[in-house]
């Protein structure tokens, strides 16, 4: 019995000093990326380091249609892409808390659509910067339960998943454009389908209202998005114009707008720009911003 | 509650501790267990409880009967051998197969544009009614045949039926190994703790480092096969079957483990099953608890029955063997041409065996690893192709899926691939590696070395891998459904 307990102790050292070492190397790591356009880059970009007049907020839809260059020549000021595909309206909030702790952004895009779905999506890549990002760190020990708290102890399980996500940012990763990317290919024009399908997690909806009254705290415009899509959920865009109408938000409803159906080669798929779409959709979410920021 | 969550590692360590510390005697350990049991399946789906303990005193008291009428009424006793298994046959009927024979045969008479009234029903499935059922029947006719005595004692039956490390997805535990160990009290030991966390751990490693790690890839395919080319498929085909493997390997091995953990030994349910020369070989490694017994309650039985009919008898009762594995796991015609082919696969493999075996000698084969491993191969091959009818949710999706393969080969869809490549595959090739090891009988053992510090760094190596690079936010078993 002796001897087991002692082989316990041993094998539990011997797990903590690889926990320690392979926590410290990916923690360097992680905190010292190059600015490149991989998930785990954009993460970090967005949560510790990028700064901009223009902060933009979503999924994939942000990270594929939004392209600074274009929004920042239309309003004369430093546009900051953050959308990282999968994330939802959790990550906004958290990305914008941490924006916050560097600068105060004049305006917040927030790219709407799906971002208060029901599903955990990729958040879960936020982890390997818990006990580095003050906002993530937060969000985990307030939001999650005891369990999750527990195993976070563990760097190996803070970083699980996380060399796969370092080896594509190190091996194959464009440089960045302040966070944009191009969906290169594209599909021919197709028929917009309307869907009803409303389902909203009510978790994110609070991190929703966050993120509002985090804006209205530090006098920051805040604007919603609505991209174009093949599919069309008439349910929960009525729900978003009520949520603007309520807080009084101004929204950039794109989603009918027939110069995207009306070509073959806007679109890379179902739900995403292509290359020429994002083009199209910048300059006029940039114009329709100019109008709302004014002068 | 699955075994690799936190959650059933405290519920286990509430029903350990107990188990060898508050009891004196077997019956209170029973008795704990069978309580601790029945709180594992309650959690699972407390609808269903009733009917485990229903169906656990009904056989209790059927087992009792036969044994009584056995020598005084033998055909009272076969009566009531034949009304067990029909009534395990019956449940597993209307909870399995019921709803879906329905639907079918309303399919059918719309086809023939005949009247009728019939409209699918939604029955819910217990969790873990193939495995018990089986259980069930394997003992009432075991008791018939006289190979056990039944138990006397309702709470030991009760544990053999509701043990919880098993219920949920196997090993399908035999009442003559598995009551005899109920009979007696179980000490702490050692050996048994020690080994039964080394199972678990690898159990672990198994599921999490490989089988999940590799699920959403195939997944992605087989689930939007019509976007995917024959090179993707092909791919997916192979990785299907060693998640297959990996995920009911390692939930075998972790159940096995517990088990062991507690004393108690349960059936083995696989034995390096790629390691495996032909498809009977295979089928003798894969799921032995399952084979073992359809071979020994339906196969003999068949055979005997049909031995006027001499090699065609073997076939008939082989082909049928290998239909009722297939159709036990579900109710799906998927399932059942699953069985026919591996059924045909089985028959060919039997009628060419003298001819195998002469080729060898003529050619000198036996010993020549190359051809051994050619072997190995072809029969990985037939599986891994066997395997996209088992993933397939129709007919219409495996057909949908082979008809990619003409269309040619092409890039390999490598969205999320890396994870495979970086996390699984070196996993993989351990897997591998031990199983030739140990089939060969080579010096290499990872956790079972003989030097201490080497089984120590081991273990720290595969907890710590498993943390690193599993998928931790586990996916249930694909046996749960079963």
């Amino acid at each position: 019995m002796k001897q087991l307990f002692l082989k316990a102790v041993a094998i539990l050292a011997l797990v903590v000093a690889i926990d320690v070492a392979v926590g410290s190397a990916s923690r360097y790591v992680c905190t010292h990326l190059s600015d490149k356009q991989s998930q785990i880059g954009s993460i970090q970009q967005s949560l510790l380091r990028k700064t901009g007049d223009v902060l933009v907020l979503g999924a994939s839809c942000a990270k594929y249609h939004y392209n600074p260059q274009i929004l920042g020549d239309s309003l004369q000021l430093t546009v900051q892409n953050s959308g990282v595909g999968g994330m939802n309206m959790i990550y906004c909030d958290l990305v914008l808390q941490a924006y916050l702790e560097r600068c105060r952004p004049q305006c917040v895009v927030v790219d709407i659509y799906g971002q208060l779905d029901p599903g955990e999506g990729r958040l879960p890549r936020v982890k390997p910067f818990y006990g580095i990002s003050q906002p993530v760190t937060s969000y985990y020990d307030r939001e999650t339960d005891w369990q999750q708290r527990l195993k976070l102890c563990s760097a190996l399980y803070r970083y699980n998943g996380t060399f796969d996500l370092l080896f594509r940012h190190l091996l194959n990763a464009p440089n960045t454009t302040n966070g944009y990317a191009v969906k290169a290919g594209a599909v021919a024009r197709f028929d917009t389908v309307v869907v009803r399908n409303l389902k909203i997690d009510t978790v994110k909806v609070c991190h929703l209202e966050n993120i509002v009254a985090l804006c209205r705290q530090h006098d920051i415009r805040l604007v919603f998005v609505l991209s174009p899509r093949r599919h069309h959920d008439v349910e929960q865009e009525a729900w978003l114009a009520d949520v603007c109408q309520h807080y009084s938000i101004p929204l950039i409803n794109e989603l009918h707008e027939p110069v995207y159906y009306s070509r073959d080669g806007l679109f890379f798929d179902d739900s995403h720009l292509s290359g020429p779409g994002a083009t199209i959709f910048s300059q006029r979410v940039g114009s329709r911003l100019k109008a709302i920021l004014g002068p | 509650m699955v075994v690799n969550s936190i959650n059933f590692w405290l519920f286990f360590v509430i029903v350990l501790v107990p188990y060898f510390l508050c009891f004196r005697g077997k019956g209170g350990q029973n008795l704990w267990l069978l309580l601790a049991s029945y709180v594992f399946y309650g959690w699972a789906d407390w609808r269903i409880l009733p009917l485990l303990v229903a169906v656990t005193a009904v056989f209790y008291a059927l087992g009792l009967a036969i044994e009584h009428n056995n020598h005084l009424r033998p055909r009272r006793a076969s009566h009531l051998t034949t009304l067990g298994v029909v009534l395990g046959l019956g449940i597993l009927f209307y909870f399995k197969y019921f709803g879906f024979f329905v639907t079918e045969m309303a399919a059918l008479f719309t086809a023939l544009s005949l009247p009728h009234s019939l409209r699918s029903l939604n029955i819910v499935m217990p969790i873990g009614i193939s495995f018990f059922t089986f259980k069930l029947m394997g003992y009432v006719i075991e008791v018939h045949r006289e190979s056990i005595r039944p138990t006397r004692d309702i709470v030991e039956f009760g544990t053999f039926v509701a043990f919880f490390p098993t219920i949920l997805s196997g090993p399908i535990d035999r009442a003559g190994t598995f009551l005899p160990q109920l009979a007696e009290r179980r000490r702490f030991g050692e050996n048994n703790f020690v080994e039964g966390l080394k199972r678990v751990l690898w159990g672990m490693f198994l599921k999490m480092c490989i089988a999940d790690v590799i699920a959403p890839w195939t997944d992605a395919v087989f689930g939007n096969y019509a976007h995917h080319n024959a090179t993707s498929i092909l791919v997916a085909a192979v990785l299907y079957l060693i998640q297959l493997y990996t995920d009911f390997c390692g939930f075998s091995e972790m159940a096995i483990g517990v088990a062991r953990m507690m004393g108690l030994r349960v059936a083995e349910n696989f034995n390096r099953p790629f390691m495996a020369k032909n498809v009977a070989d295979y089928w003798r490694r894969w799921h032995m608890s399952l084979t073992t017994w359809i071979t020994d309650y339906v196969f003999l039985t068949l055979n005997v029955s049909l031995r006027n009919w001499g090699q065609w008898g073997v076939y008939v009762a082989t082909l049928v063997n290998l239909i009722v594995i297939g159709v036990w796991h579900g109710a799906n015609w998927t399932y059942f041409w699953f069985g026919v082919y591996h059924g045909l696969l089985l028959v060919a493999t039997t009628s060419l065996d003298k001819r195998r075996k002469k080729f060898e000698k003529n050619h000198r084969l036996k010993d020549n690893q190359l051809y051994a491993w050619s072997r190995r191969l072809l029969t990985f091959s037939f599986f891994a192709f066997g395997s996209v009818l088992f993933r397939a949710t129709s007919m219409s999706d495996f057909l949908g899926t082979l008809a990619r393969l003409p269309q040619g080969f092409s890039t390999l869809y490598t969205e999320e691939f890396s994870s495979i490549i970086l996390y699984a595959f070196p996993a993989i090739a351990l897997v591998f590696l031990r199983e030739w090891a140990a089939e060969y009988r080579r010096d290499i053992h990872f956790l079972h070395a003989h030097r201490t510090w080497v089984r120590l760094v081991s273990i720290a190596l595969m907890i710590s891998y498993i943390l690193y690079a599993g998928q931790l936010e586990g996916q249930s078993f694909i046996y749960f459904q079963f």
